[in-house]
């Protein structure tokens, strides 16, 4: 068992308390943890138009599953883990139901990430174009700042799979960078 | 992530994942809204290797039971070796798979080992046992031989399943191939345990066929099973 950042063992609190249905430590999670997921659940390009409504059933998935999570460990594999599932039925659930409609016209969703007053916005653009696998070690990685362990729990995978992901993700955003760099 | 760090890569990572956006202030108070409308005391799931140990006890009461009830036969008809090789490698297989159903009802669960090689490693097992240690004679009444026994395993490989399943249903189980098949593999695992005592014709063709041949299916329809679910889920 690892003790974790000061942040890791605030959440790890608050999970407790909600656990025992403490309100304030609900509303406190939902502070805390939306933003990230707000952020796992947008990366992937297809998800943008209905990110809000999976992070509404993602919040669902874990108050239903909160008694699976253990104080001795970390909250945000957990939470990520329940997220991963909530954003892999959605995608099950559009490929279903885009096979039944005919596509009239592919409408750019990239807009906001090539975004002019943002030098890192191309960036935005440049993980959108990454392998599902690969951006979502990224996201982890980055944005929450996890270790390859706790990135390795929430995939269900092993750390030297998430480490080559990773080194592979990087080498292709290096790739691209470089290449945006000559033209 | 050492060796990429040297360049502004990370740096601009970095930079990207800080521009968070904040998540709309209505949005988190719809969520928290709705959530407080069931907020309940919760009693935590206990720890993987509990549930593991749970799931290992009731294999070896209902294998024990099953035995005692179908009978011993096959038991006397090894030799020491073949029933000490094959009860090590079914009961190695019956903790490594608790501990694999056990794991997957909790997210985020350490995993040592994917499950397809664990299922690999374990099927390479049982096979090499066989084909190594039982003699290669086929019966001459091969098939009407072989039937009674795969009718058997699936009638105690079902049963088993189900109540596997209402077990794991506890934790939060996602439904899958993975989840399917290693819930079905642990009943097969019980099923083959209890027919390896109990049958008559300890030759490796008919326990090939007969024993391990269904042992496929099942594990097979189980996964099956679990991507139907998967797909009536999403």
């Amino acid at each position: 068992m690892s003790e974790g950042t000061i942040e890791d063992r605030e959440l790890r609190n608050l999970m407790v308390r909600y656990q025992h249905a403490d309100p304030a430590a609900l509303d406190e999670l939902v502070r805390r943890i939306s933003p990230p997921l707000l952020r796992y659940l947008s990366a992937s390009p297809n998800a943008r138009n209905e990110v809000e409504d999976l992070v509404q059933d993602c919040w669902i998935r874990i108050h239903r599953s909160r008694h699976t999570y253990r104080s001795s460990e970390p909250v945000m594999p957990w939470i990520y883990a329940i997220a991963r599932h909530t954003r892999l039925d959605a995608y099950r659930k559009r490929r279903r139901l885009e096979s039944r409609e005919v596509l009239v016209a592919e409408v750019p969703d990239t807009a906001a990430h090539t975004s002019p007053e943002n030098p890192d916005a191309s960036l935005g653009a440049l993980i959108d174009t990454l392998p599902e696998s690969q951006r979502e070690v990224i996201v982890m990685l980055k944005v929450s700042g996890m270790t390859l362990e706790e990135v390795a729990r929430a995939t269900s995978s092993t750390v030297g799979a998430v480490k080559q992901k990773a080194h592979r993700a990087y080498a292709a955003l290096r790739r691209a960078l470089t290449g945006q760099h000559e033209r | 992530m050492n060796d990429n760090s040297h360049d502004g890569l990370d740096r601009r990572l970095d930079a990207w994942a800080a521009a968070r956006e904040p998540a709309p202030h209505e949005l988190e108070q719809r969520i928290a809204q709705t959530l407080a409308s069931s907020l309940a005391p919760v009693r935590p799931l206990a720890s993987p290797t509990r549930l593991a140990v749970v799931f290992l006890a009731i294999f070896a009461v209902c294998a024990a039971a099953l035995t005692a009830a179908i009978g011993t036969t096959g038991i006397r008809l090894t030799s020491a070796a073949q029933l000490t090789a094959i009860s090590a490698i079914l009961g190695i297989a019956a903790v490594l798979f608790s501990l694999a159903l056990a794991n997957q009802m909790i997210p985020a669960s350490l995993r040592v080992l994917p499950f397809s090689a664990l299922l690999a490693l374990a099927s390479a097992a049982v096979i090499a046992a066989i084909a190594l240690l039982f003699p290669w004679t086929t019966p001459r009444l091969f098939l009407e031989e072989g039937w009674p026994c795969s009718a058997m395993e699936t009638a105690i490989a079902l049963p088993a399943a189900l109540l596997f399943f209402l077990l794991a249903r506890r934790g939060a189980l996602f439904p899958g191939s993975t989840t399917g098949a290693t819930i079905a593999s642990l009943a097969v695992l019980l099923a083959l345990a209890v027919l390896q005592f109990q049958c008559m014709f300890q030759q490796a063709p008919h326990l090939l066929v007969w024993h391990l041949g269904v042992a496929a299916i099942l594990i097979a329809a189980g996964a099956l099973l679990g991507k139907w679910s998967q797909h009536r889920a999403s």
